[in-house]
């Protein structure tokens, strides 16, 4: 049976960098394993949904972004291509009712339309080749007002001595994004209220999101390494314009 | 057995249409795309490009 190349490289990754996925958040250096707990305190905070929601966690890896939204009390839907790193995500999962994990593309998601109050990408799109059709993707299958919330590396990830390296080993696709872009990404595909946020971050007012975003765009030229936090809305009926 | 509640939101990722689901077979069949996506391990593998082309007719 054809293998997706994606799934081939999935699997590699897996067997090659096994114990340091299975160990995650809790890594041998503590800064990385504070960076990690610092993201999951993020990706909570920016999801910001109510108890028993229904949430996608697209591209959730060895699973462990799903262990602590579930333990929000959140019903997590695991999706990745590599099925062995669902294997993963699940043999971690001591909590009931667990995350159901679900082998899938993110440019073709198999669910039906307006199901999840949220969807989750973090650490993730910057594997996955066309991401404009990711986040069409993610507009789909969100209900009206549901949210999805981005964590992403800077701008020069790809470029970083650790991804080249995890690149060169496992043969994994390694981009790096402006914020600029996933922001026109995400309004193209129809979502609103895309707000960017400095170290996940939430901004009180109007005001002060508009000038974060302005400092954000200032400051991303000398700061190309920072982690981009997004997080938008798909509008309500009521929120859309009329054709 | 798969989840009922992944069942009620599952969709076939080609023709985003309805799927049926044969437990005893393991596997969720498009009729529409004639697709059928294998259950391994009590996960559905959704990927078009490890989908099995259907024969016959269906239901």
């Amino acid at each position: 049976m054809m293998k997706h190349p994606d799934i081939r490289m999935g699997e590699d990754a897996y067997a090659r960098e096994r114990e340091w996925h299975q160990g995650l958040p809790w890594t041998a250096a503590p800064a990385e394993t504070a960076q990690s707990l610092w993201d999951i305190g993020s990706v909570i905070r920016l999801c910001g949904c109510a108890k028993g929601s229904t949430v996608l966690d697209l591209g959730c890896g060895p699973g462990w972004t799903s262990w602590f939204l579930r333990k929000c009390g959140y019903r997590v839907i695991n999706v990745d291509i590599s099925f062995q790193m669902l294997v993963m995500s699940r043999a971690r999962d001591d909590q009931a009712p667990p995350a159901v994990p679900v082998a899938a593309n993110g440019e073709r998601l198999p669910f039906r339309a307006n199901k999840f109050d949220a969807v989750v990408v973090y650490d993730a799109l910057h594997h996955m080749p066309d991401v404009p059709a990711v986040i069409r993707e993610c507009w789909r299958v969100l209900k009206p007002g549901g949210t999805i919330t981005i964590g992403e590396p800077g701008l020069i990830h790809n470029l970083s001595p650790s991804a080249r390296a995890i690149a060169r080993r496992t043969g994994v696709l390694e981009k790096g994004f402006a914020r600029i872009q996933l922001q026109w990404i995400l309004l193209v595909a129809g979502f609103r209220a895309v707000r960017h946020h400095h170290r996940g971050e939430i901004t009180g007012t109007r005001l002060l999101s508009f000038l974060s975003l302005i400092a954000g765009f200032m400051l991303e030229p000398l700061l190309p390494r920072r982690k981009l936090w997004l997080a938008a809305s798909k509008p309500t009926a009521t929120e859309r314009p009329a054709p | 057995m798969l989840d009922k509640k992944l069942l009620d939101i599952l969709a076939c990722p080609k023709c985003k249409g309805e799927l049926e689901y044969r437990p005893q077979e393991q596997k969720l069949l498009c009729w529409a795309c004639r697709l059928g996506y294998r259950i391994e391990d009590d996960i559905p593998v959704m990927l078009i490009d490890e989908a099995q082309p259907l024969e016959g007719s269906g239901r």
